[in-house]
C-alpha cells in the first residue's frame, strides 16, 4: 500500500482543510434536512392528515354552512353530502399545493351544483325567493376562507429559500469531496489521512446533535403559535420534524468519511495479509 | 522504560489533540450554522405568529333569531360603531413603525399586522402603509404594501366583491374589492394619492410569490364600505 506524498507545511493546511470540511458537512446535513422536511410538500401534507386539522375544519365548515342554511330558511341536510371530509381534504391540499407550485384554477369548490341539488331534493324555489343563490354565495365565500393554508405566511417565508438551500446542498457536497481529496494529498501518512477524516465525521455528528437539540428545545418554536389555535398541533408537527432530520442527516453525512476510513483499514489489513512475514519489515500505516 | 513512558505521554497527548480538534471543528460548524439559521428563524417566528388560521376558520353566525319565513340574509357585516372618533383619544396620529391594527382579505389567507410606514422593518413583520398616503378613517387613498413571498402571497385568491377588513384600535373599516391590475412600479397612474373619497389600494410584487427583483406590481383596489371618520387631525 503506497503512502500519500509529503508536502512541506502540509500539517497546518490539513487542519484548515478539516475545518472547512467539517463546516461543509454540517451545511450539507442542514440542507438535506430542510429539503426533506420543511421544503417538502409531502411532509406538510402528511402533517395535515395526521394532526386532526382536517376533521376540525370539516366540522367547523359544516356547522357554519348549516347556520347559513337555517338563516336562508331551509334545511342543512343536503350540505352533509356536499361538504364531505374528502372534499375538505382535497380543498386544503389543493390550496397548499398552490404555495409550492403556484396557483391554479380552484376546482375544489363543491357548491357549484348546490342550487340544483336543493331544487331537486328539498323544494323548488318560488319566483321571488333568492335563498338558494345567497346560500350558495355564503357557502362559497366560507369555503374559500376555510381552505386557506394554515400558517401560509410562514410556509411562504420558508419556501423562498428553496433555491438557496438547493445551491448550498450541491456546493457543500462538492466542497466536502474536495476537502477529502485535499486531505488525501496533504496527509503524509495513511494514519494522518484517516485521522483527518474522523475529525470531520466527529465534528459533523457532534454539531448535528447540538443543532438538533437547539432546534428541538432551544428555538422555542412551540410558542410561535397560540396553543389554542387549531393549527398549533399541525405547526408543531411540521416544524418539529426538522430537529430529528438534522440529526439523521448529520449521521448520514458523517458516515461518508467514516466509511472511507473503514475502507482504508480494510485495504490495510488485506495488504498486511498478503505481505510475506518478516520480523524486520513492518507495514507502515 | 523512559521510552515507554514518553511513548505513552505522546499517545495521550495525541488523543487529547484529536478530541480538542474535533471539538473546535464542531464549535466552528455550529457557529456557522447558527449564523445561517438565526435570521430566517426570526422571520419564520414572526410569520408563524400570523398563522392565518383565523382566516381559515369560518366565522360563526347567530342563528338563534333567524326566522324560517324571513328573507335570507347575506354574510355578516361589521359591528355598529360611532360615526366619528377622535384620533387623539387613541394616542394621536401614528408614527413610522407603529402597529396600526390588522388587515384581512375575505376568501384568502391574507391576515397580518398593519403598520404605519413601509420600510423593511415593517414589511418584514406584516403590511405597511405608505406614509405619503392616508390612514383608515382619514379620507383619501390608503396605499398598503406587502411582500409577495410572505404576507401578501395569497393575493391570487382575492376576487372582486371580497371584503378587505382593517381592524384598528379606533375602529373597524371595511372595503370592497372593485378591481385588480398589474402595472409597472413606475406607473403612477396605477394609484391616485389625491383622491377625495376614502379608498384602499394594496400592492405587492408580481409575479406573486416571486423572491427575485421585479419591476411589476399587482394592485388590488377597494372602495370604502363602512368605518368611523377620524377627527382631531391637525
Amino acid at each position: 500500500m503506497t503512502r500519500p506524498a509529503e508536502h512541506p507545511g502540509a500539517a497546518r493546511l490539513s487542519v484548515m482543510v478539516q475545518l472547512v470540511g467539517s463546516v461543509c458537512a454540517v451545511l450539507l446535513a442542514l440542507s438535506l434536512a430542510l429539503a426533506a422536511t420543511l421544503l417538502r410538500e409531502g411532509h406538510f401534507a402528511a402533517c395535515i392528515e395526521n394532526s386532526g386539522y382536517l376533521d376540525t375544519l370539516h366540522t367547523a365548515v359544516l356547522d357554519t354552512c348549516g347556520g347559513y342554511a337555517a338563516a336562508a330558511g331551509t334545511t342543512a341536510d343536503p350540505l352533509a353530502d356536499i361538504i364531505t371530509p374528502e372534499a375538505v381534504r382535497a380543498g386544503v391540499l389543493h390550496r397548499a399545493d398552490g404555495l409550492w407550485h403556484g396557483s391554479t384554477v380552484d376546482e375544489t369548490d363543491p357548491f357549484n351544483d348546490l342550487i340544483v341539488t336543493y331544487q331537486d331534493n328539498v323544494a323548488p324555489e318560488p319566483a321571488v325567493y333568492d335563498g338558494y343563490r345567497i346560500l350558495q354565495y355564503n357557502c362559497q365565500m366560507e369555503w374559500k376562507s376555510a381552505m386557506a393554508t394554515p400558517f401560509s405566511a410562514a410556509i411562504s417565508m420558508v419556501l423562498q429559500y428553496r433555491t438557496v438551500v438547493a445551491v448550498t446542498m450541491y456546493l457543500s457536497a462538492l466542497l466536502l469531496v474536495g476537502c477529502i481529496a485535499l486531505q488525501y494529498r496533504l496527509a503524509a501518512r495513511w494514519r494522518v489521512f484517516c485521522r483527518g477524516l474522523l475529525h470531520m465525521a466527529d465534528a459533523c455528528l457532534l454539531a448535528g446533535a447540538v443543532l438538533a437539540g437547539w432546534l428541538g428545545f432551544g428555538s422555542g418554536y412551540r410558542s410561535w403559535t397560540a396553543v389554542g389555535d387549531i393549527g398549533y398541533t399541525l405547526f408543531c408537527r411540521w416544524f418539529g420534524a426538522l430537529a430529528p432530520a438534522v440529526l439523521g442527516c448529520a449521521a448520514l453525512v458523517a458516515a461518508i468519511p467514516t466509511g472511507l476510513v473503514f475502507w482504508v483499514c480494510v485495504q490495510y489489513h488485506r495488504a498486511k495479509a498478503q505481505r510475506p512475514s518478516c520480523k524486520t519489515e513492518k507495514p507502515v500505516l | 522504560m523512559k521510552e515507554t513512558h514518553s511513548g505513552k505521554a505522546v499517545s495521550s497527548h495525541s488523543k487529547r489533540k484529536n478530541v480538542v480538534l474535533s471539538l473546535v471543528f464542531c464549535v466552528a460548524a455550529v457557529c456557522v450554522a447558527l449564523l445561517v439559521l438565526v435570521g430566517p428563524g426570526h422571520s419564520l417566528a414572526g410569520a408563524a405568529q400570523r398563522s392565518g388560521v383565523d382566516a381559515a376558520l369560518p366565522a360563526s353566525i347567530d342563528t338563534t333569531t333567524s326566522d324560517n319565513t324571513a328573507q335570507p340574509t347575506e354574510a355578516p357585516t361589521a359591528p355598529p360603531q360611532p360615526a366619528a372618533v377622535n384620533i387623539n383619544d387613541f394616542g394621536g396620529y401614528p408614527s413610522a413603525g407603529d402597529a396600526l391594527g390588522e388587515i384581512k382579505i375575505s376568501g384568502t389567507s391574507v391576515d397580518c399586522t398593519l403598520y404605519y410606514g413601509d420600510e423593511d422593518a415593517q414589511l418584514d413583520a406584516g403590511a405597511g402603509i405608505y406614509p405619503g398616503s392616508k390612514i383608515p378613517g382619514e379620507g383619501g387613498t390608503i396605499l398598503v404594501a406587502g411582500h409577495t413571498a410572505t404576507f401578501f402571497r395569497d393575493f391570487e385568491h382575492a376576487q372582486n366583491g371580497a371584503q378587505i377588513t382593517v381592524t384598528t384600535v379606533y375602529g373597524t373599516y371595511v372595503y370592497e374589492i372593485t378591481d385588480m391590475q398589474v402595472a409597472t412600479d413606475t406607473d403612477t397612474s396605477a394609484y391616485d394619492l389625491d383622491a377625495a373619497e376614502e379608498n384602499i389600494i394594496l400592492y405587492t410584487c408580481y409575479p406573486l410569490g416571486q423572491t427575485a427583483l421585479t419591476d411589476l406590481r399587482y394592485f388590488i383596489y377597494g372602495r370604502f364600505v363602512s368605518g368611523p371618520a377620524l377627527e382631531g387631525l391637525s
